[in-house]
């Protein structure tokens, strides 16, 4: 069994890279927080925990980090379902494909676990310059084998936790029919959720909160509350404006223009696919700023949130770009029906590229209303100086870019 | 003799080219199409069938000799002539229907005129009449998902005709189906082959299908072994022949 983890591990060269990654970014994160949080230095720890923020942002990042782990297992096994398949066809037992499985995140765990929390560890000094250069506070970050245990835990229970999850998944779907497994549950929507003008209170939910971010001045907790309202107003906005009006586009606004035909739909497609992704985003981006704007005063306490804002948001359009890629593995079917319909190869490219285009322009333009509010509230009041607002902002337009540039190499490997 | 529609020179395909792995899957096939013919490709599992039909409609490209449609040697063409060879002259329709779930059934049968540069509302008028001749209308906004083997087997045709191709290119096409779909898949190619001219080449493990065509292309260790016409012989014949013709197949290896 071992050998034929590896084997597969081998196999999947190009996923469990990706996956070793996100343990490798995921543990050096969460290594991080937990000791910044039990560290003495900071002035915060879970036992005299006085419910500071570096223990609200240490439960915050070591939560989107796990979430980000999910995701990526979820990316990993669900491929394996045909592995999985061949083994229970060979007459292997459900105890063996959990081990099959184990062994191989386990192999990728042990080779990125200790580089997660020796990168963190080498970051410390470098944490400490940038407390003390941006806040004055002059912190000791020691090396402490608490926090690693915390990590290593977390990072074990909830890998083992959605191998299972996902097994039961793979196993579904393997074994009892396919069809099946692709059933979706249909959640039973309150009347009024559906009513007809119910679109107009999402779309003045949404940019309205996003005004009144402007008169917020320096209230962290009603910019909080803003960044909440304004996500369910996206959340809302997707489901009952713009999944409405790339239908109603692509049947008949865009129906004649081949290429806009085919972009448009795959990016209705993506959007269906990674909406949740693209909330958890947006939520994530707009409390972090938010957290940021509460602590400008505390100002040690402003460079944690800001870290937090450089690692968390990187971390997130990464999870992203792992679904995205999910879904481009398996469309080379689709552009070998699309050559076979008479798209050549360069109209192929332009519509990869458009598609892409829509999907992280969206993501971008949806959360960058709100964090640029913030921003321009944060830097008029002088609270930040113009030059972090400018951080933030490249911050998150970087990371989305970075991971949207991977994306459209990958997508161009797998439609190929 | 009627015009060539398609041609095939000494079609010669390798895999894995000078490498450990080698294989040659077709040994320098000539063949001929004419114009209006409906003609089966038969065969053995392996036997090149597929490699055969992605060769002879551009899918694939031969590592030697030379394919002819219409007259136009597909090498010569570039990408961009290619693709708008693909969408005039041929039609596909796969076992696997190969539509984009991404897209609703009207959207994926109007995708070959979106690409033509038709205007929007001849495209929906052809569509809508495309849709209608086979009893889809009202699925048109309908995911594949959302529809029945059948009816995504019924919009792919609609998107292989939509065009109105000289070729139609049916590689397995009623694997997927049922009895009753089968029939009637087969009806409808059968229509449009005798009242519209165009011209059929599919690939098929049945005989019953198969004893629907014009001819019958048998091929065995990617050479064509049998060429048989149905002529004037009725349908039962022409199908006990093609059983004849698959039975001793498998009669070679009894003991």
């Amino acid at each position: 069994m071992i050998k034929d983890a590896a084997r597969s591990l081998r196999k999947d060269l190009d996923r469990a890279v990706f996956y070793w990654i996100v343990f490798i970014l995921s543990s050096m994160f969460m290594f991080t927080f937990f000791h910044l949080a039990l560290s003495e230095a900071v002035g915060v720890t879970f036992i005299y925990s006085n419910n500071d923020l570096p223990t609200y942002l240490t439960v915050f990042d070591v939560l989107i980090c796990m979430v980000v782990i999910f995701l990526a297992n979820d990316f990993y096994v669900k491929k394996k379902s045909k592995e999985l398949a061949v083994i229970l066809i060979c007459g292997g037992t459900y105890l063996q494909l959990v081990e099959f499985l184990l062994i191989q995140t386990g192999i990728l765990m042990v080779f990125s676990i200790p580089v997660g929390i020796g990168l963190g560890w080498a970051c410390f000094p470098l944490l400490s310059l940038l407390i003390k250069t941006m806040s004055g506070c002059e912190i000791e970050i020691g090396f402490g084998m608490q926090s690693v245990a915390l990590t290593a835990s977390v990072i074990i229970l909830e890998v083992f936790w959605c191998t299972m999850l996902n097994l039961g998944y793979a196993y579904r779907n393997s074994i009892c029919s396919l069809l099946r497994g692709e059933e979706k549950i249909k959640l039973r929507v309150p009347k009024v959720l559906n009513a007809k003008g119910i679109r107009f209170i999402y779309l003045a939910l949404y940019f309205g909160c996003a005004c009144l971010l402007y008169t917020c001045k320096k209230s962290p907790e009603r910019m909080l509350f803003l960044g909440f309202a304004g996500t369910a107003g996206l959340w809302g906005s997707i489901h009952k404006v713009v999944f409405p009006w790339l239908e109603k586009g692509v049947m008949e606004k865009w129906g004649d223009d081949g290429e806009k035909l085919v972009y448009m739909g795959l990016f209705r497609a993506d959007l269906k696919m990674a909406r949740l992704y693209i909330a958890l985003f947006i939520a994530s981006a707009n409390i972090l700023c938010a957290m940021m704007a509460g602590t400008v005063e505390a100002s040690a306490e402003f460079v944690l949130c800001l870290i937090s804002f450089a690692v968390i948001i990187p971390l997130l359009a990464l999870s992203l770009m792992f679904r995205f890629a999910t879904e481009a593995a398996g469309r080379r079917t689709k552009f070998l029906t699309l050559r076979k319909i008479g798209y050549v190869e360069s109209r192929l490219k332009r519509i990869r590229d458009k598609e892409l285009l829509c999907l992280y322009g969206f993501v971008t333009a949806a959360a960058m209303i709100y964090i640029f509010g913030i921003v321009v509230v944060l830097s008029a009041g002088r609270l930040i100086p113009a030059e972090v607002g400018a951080g933030i902002l490249l911050i998150f337009t970087g990371s989305l870019g970075a991971c949207g540039l991977v994306n459209r190499r990958q997508y161009e490997r797998s439609a190929r | 003799m009627g015009e060539i529609i398609l041609e095939t020179r000494k079609l010669t395909k390798i895999y894995n080219l000078e490498r450990e792995n080698e294989f040659e899957a077709l040994h320098g096939i000539d063949f001929k199409v004419e114009a209006g013919e409906f003609i089966c490709v038969m065969g053995p599992s392996g036997s090149g069938k597929t490699t055969f039909i992605n060769n002879i409609s551009t899918v694939d490209f031969p590592t030697k000799g030379k394919v002819f449609i219409d007259g136009v040697e597909i090498h010569t063409m570039s990408a961009n002539e290619m693709g708008r060879f693909r969408s005039r002259n041929l039609g596909f329709v796969f076992q696997e229907f190969n539509l984009l779930d991404t897209h609703t059934m009207y959207e994926n049968i109007a995708m070959p005129l979106a690409l033509a540069k038709t205007k929007k509302e001849e495209i929906g008028r052809r569509v809508e009449e495309m849709a209608r001749q086979m009893s889809i209308e009202g699925i048109l906004r309908k995911y594949p998902g959302e529809c029945s083997g059948g009816q995504r087997q019924r919009g792919a045709i609609c998107r292989a005709l939509i065009m109105k191709p000289k070729i139609i290119i049916a590689d397995e096409p009623t694997g997927n189906l049922d009895r009753a779909n089968s029939n009637e898949f087969l009806a409808i190619i059968g229509r449009l082959n005798r009242e519209q001219g165009v011209t059929v080449i599919m690939v098929t493990h049945d005989p019953l299908i198969a004893s629907y065509s014009s001819r019958l292309v048998y091929i065995k260790d990617g050479l064509i072994e049998r060429n048989m016409e149905r002529g004037r012989m009725s349908q039962k014949e022409y199908f006990d022949k093609i059983t004849e013709i698959n039975a001793s197949e498998s009669r070679g290896f009894l003991q």
